[in-house]
C-alpha cells in the first residue's frame, strides 16, 4: 500500500493532547523485535524470563505520555477463523527464524543473529498479561477487542473517541480508520535491514479521506485494492499485482465481483467474506479511554522486583508519568466553554 | 487635596479584602472595570485556563462611588491584597484613581495612604460560560471551606455529585476514601434542583482557592453538569446577581 497512500510526516508535538488507539499486538511485536541485546537475545531476567515487551510497553508508553499523547492500547480478541492459515504460517516462519538465530549466534555471526532474532519474536500469554498489568498500573487505558484490535481501534477513531488509530499496518485504513498514525511505537532510529545504516523514522499520519479522494475510489474499493495487494488474511496478495495496478483494476472493474472476473483468487479464504469482514468487523462500544492515576509503588515493585529493571531508571520514568498525568488531566481547561 | 478622577469608598474593609483575596488566589494581575451603572467588576482567567473568576460589586455596596465614565484598569492583585491587609476592621477604605496611580487610603483614628501603579486594563464583559448545567444546589456558604478541608485529608481530587436526594463530595481512591454527603433535609442545604443528576471530578487544590468569599456571603450556589466545568456563585447578601463567581474546569480524563 505504501506507494499509493499519501502520508504526511507529523511532529510528536502535534500529537499533544490527542488520544490514539494503538494496536497493542502490533506494538508488542515491534518491542519484541527491536528491544534486543547485540547478539539478538531479547532482554531477560536472570531466571530467563524475556522482558523486551515489558521494557517497550513501560518506557515507550511513558515517552508518549510525556509528550502529551494519550495512548489507548487495544488488544486482539478472538481472531477470525480465516486467519488461522496466516497464523500458522507466521508461527512456522518464526520457528525457522529462531533456529537460524540460534545457529548464527552459535557461529558468532552477530549481524545475522540480530536479523533472524528480529524475525523470531514471539509473544507468550504471560507477556501479554504482564503488558496489560503494566498499562493498568500506569493508568493507561486498555481496550479488549472482541476480534481484531485494528478493527476496534478503527471503530474508536471513527466514533471520535480517539483522534487516530496507531499501527504500522495499513489494514487499519481498510477497517475504516479515518486517520492512521504510523511509527509511534518505534524509537527514533531504525536499522535498515541487511545494512549497517540507520534510518531516522518519524511518525506519519495518513488520512483515509485523502487516500480515497487522491485515488478516486470508495472505501469498499480500497478494501478490494487491499485484498489484491495482500492483507493479514491473504498475505502477499495476488502475484504480479502491485498497488498501482490494483487501483487501476478496481477503478475499471468497479466491484470485487468485477475484479474477480478478471483475476483468479488463489487463496482458500472467500474474498467476499473478507470484504464483508473489513467493512463490518466485530467491534464493541464497551470501552473507556480515560487515564487513571498511576499506581506508582505497585508499578515500581512489578518492574524492579518482578522483572529486574533498574530501580533508578524506573523511578525516574515514574516521575515523568506522574507529571504527564497531572498535566493531561486538566488539558484544555475552560477553553471550549469561554 | 486634589480630587481624584475615580473615587470609591467602602465602610467595611472586609468585603473588598475578601474580594481581592478571592481573585489574588487565582491570578496575579487582572483587569478591573468601573462603570457608572454596573459598578465594580473583575473578570480573570487563570493562566492555565483551569479557572475563571468574575466579580460584581454593585455601586450600592460603596458609600461613595464617583465614576464619571466606564473605564478598565490593569491591577496587580497581589500588591493590592497586601495593601488591603493593613486595613483594620473599623477603617473606611478609599480607592482613588488618578491617571495611572491608585491610592489606597485607610481612614480610622488616623489615615494611612499607599499608592500603587495601574496598567492598561483589558476590556471585558461579565458573562456566563456556555455550560448547560443540569443540577444545582444552594448551601450555607460558611460550611464550604470546612468541606474542602475535610476532603483534603483523603485526596487531591474530588468527585462532586448532585441528585434529587443530596449533594455529595468524595475524595481519595486506593488509600481509602473520604465522603461527605449533604442530604436535602440538612440545615446546610437551602435548595436542590435537578434536571438530570450530575457527577464530575475537580482538583481540590483549585477548590481550596475558591473558598475565600464564604466570609462575605451567606449562600453558595453550586451548579454542575456531568464531566463539565463547575460553577460556584457566592451571592452578596441582599443581591441576586452581585457577588463572586468561579468556574473550574473538570478533570477530564
Amino acid at each position: 500500500m505504501r506507494g499509493i497512500v499519501p502520508a504526511h510526516p507529523i511532529d510528536l508535538v502535534d500529537l499533544t493532547g490527542r488520544k490514539i488507539a494503538l494496536d497493542a499486538y502490533n506494538a508488542m511485536y515491534q518491542f519484541m523485535a527491536k528491544i534486543r541485546q547485540p547478539d539478538g537475545s531479547p532482554l531477560m531476567t536472570t531466571w530467563g524470563e524475556i522482558t523486551s515487551v515489558h521494557s517497550g510497553i513501560f518506557y515507550r508508553t511513558a515517552n508518549l505520555l510525556a509528550i502529551g499523547m494519550i495512548p489507548v492500547y487495544v488488544f486482539d480478541g478472538e481472531p477470525p477463523a480465516f486467519k488461522s492459515a496466516t497464523i500458522a504460517e507466521r508461527e512456522e516462519r518464526r520457528r525457522e527464524a529462531r533456529e537460524l538465530w540460534l545457529e548464527a549466534r552459535e557461529a558468532g555471526n552477530l549481524e545475522e543473529a540480530r536479523k533472524y532474532a528480529q524475525q523470531a519474536g514471539w509473544l507468550t500469554e504471560d507477556m501479554v498479561a504482564d503488558a496489560k498489568e503494566i498499562l493498568r498500573l500506569m493508568g493507561v487505558p486498555v481496550v479488549q477487542a472482541p476480534s481484531e484490535g485494528e478493527a476496534q481501534a478503527a471503530h474508536m477513531a471513527d466514533r471520535g473517541d480517539v483522534w487516530a488509530a496507531g499501527s504500522q499496518d495499513y489494514d487499519s485504513l481498510l477497517f475504516g480508520a479515518p486517520r492512521l498514525v504510523r511509527n509511534l511505537t518505534l524509537s527514533g532510529r531504525r536499522k535498515l535491514p541487511g545494512r549497517k545504516e540507520y534510518a531516522e523514522i518519524s511518525p506519519e499520519v495518513i488520512e483515509l479521506g485523502e487516500v480515497l479522494s487522491s485515488l478516486g475510489i470508495t472505501r469498499e474499493q480500497l478494501v478490494v485494492v487491499g485484498l489484491l495487494v495482500g492483507t493479514d488474511y491473504n498475505p502477499g496478495g495476488i502475484k504480479g499485482i502491485g498497488p498501482k495496478r490494483a487501483v487501476q483494476l478496481v477503478k475499471r472493474a468497479g466491484t470485487l465481483e468485477g475484479v474477480l472476473r478478471e483475476v483468479g483468487w488463489p487463496f482458500d479464504v472467500d474474498p467476499t467474506e473478507l470484504l464483508e469482514f473489513f467493512l463490518n468487523p466485530p467491534v464493541t462500544d464497551d470501552y473507556e479511554v480515560g487515564l487513571s492515576p498511576p499506581s506508582e509503588e505497585d508499578l515500581l515493585k512489578f518492574m524492579v522486583e518482578g522483572h529486574q529493571f533498574s530501580e533508578s531508571r524506573v523511578s525516574k520514568t515514574l516521575a515523568m508519568v506522574r507529571e504527564a498525568y497531572k498535566r493531561l488531566r486538566s488539558a484544555g481547561g475552560l477553553e471550549e466553554w469561554l | 487635596m486634589r480630587m481624584a478622577e475615580f473615587s470609591l469608598s467602602l465602610e467595611d474593609p472586609k468585603l473588598i479584602k475578601s474580594v481581592v483575596e478571592s481573585i489574588e488566589s487565582l491570578v496575579e494581575e487582572a483587569s478591573i472595570k468601573v462603570d457608572p451603572e454596573e459598578g465594580f467588576a473583575v473578570r480573570a482567567l487563570e493562566t492555565a485556563k483551569t479557572a475563571l473568576v468574575q466579580v460584581l460589586l454593585p455601586r450600592e455596596v460603596f458609600s461613595k462611588f464617583e465614576v464619571p465614565e466606564r473605564r478598565f484598569f490593569g491591577v496587580n492583585f497581589t500588591e493590592l491584597a497586601r495593601l488591603l491587609k493593613r486595613a483594620k476592621p473599623s477603617d473606611v477604605v478609599h480607592l482613588e484613581i488618578e491617571g495611572t496611580t491608585m491610592a489606597v487610603r485607610l481612614v480610622g483614628d488616623y489615615t494611612r495612604r499607599f499608592t500603587m501603579r495601574l496598567y492598561g486594563g483589558e476590556e471585558f464583559e461579565l458573562r456566563p460560560l456556555n455550560v448547560n448545567f443540569t443540577a444545582g444546589a444552594r448551601i450555607v456558604s460558611s460550611e464550604f471551606p470546612r468541606i474542602v478541608q475535610d476532603l483534603k485529608v483523603k485526596g487531591s481530587e474530588v468527585t462532586l455529585s448532585i441528585d434529587r436526594e443530596s449533594v455529595r463530595f468524595s475524595a481519595g481512591a486506593e488509600g481509602g476514601e473520604g465522603e461527605i454527603s449533604l442530604p436535602r433535609d440538612s440545615p446546610v442545604v437551602l435548595d436542590i434542583w435537578v434536571d438530570e443528576p450530575a457527577r464530575s471530578m475537580y482538583s481540590l487544590a483549585f477548590l481550596e482557592k475558591m473558598v475565600k468569599p464564604a466570609a462575605i456571603s451567606d449562600e453558595l450556589s453550586i451548579q454542575l453538569a456531568s464531566d463539565k466545568p463547575l460553577k460556584l456563585f457566592y451571592a452578596l447578601p441582599g443581591f441576586s446577581k452581585a457577588g463572586v463567581t468561579y468556574y473550574l474546569a473538570n478533570l477530564s480524563l
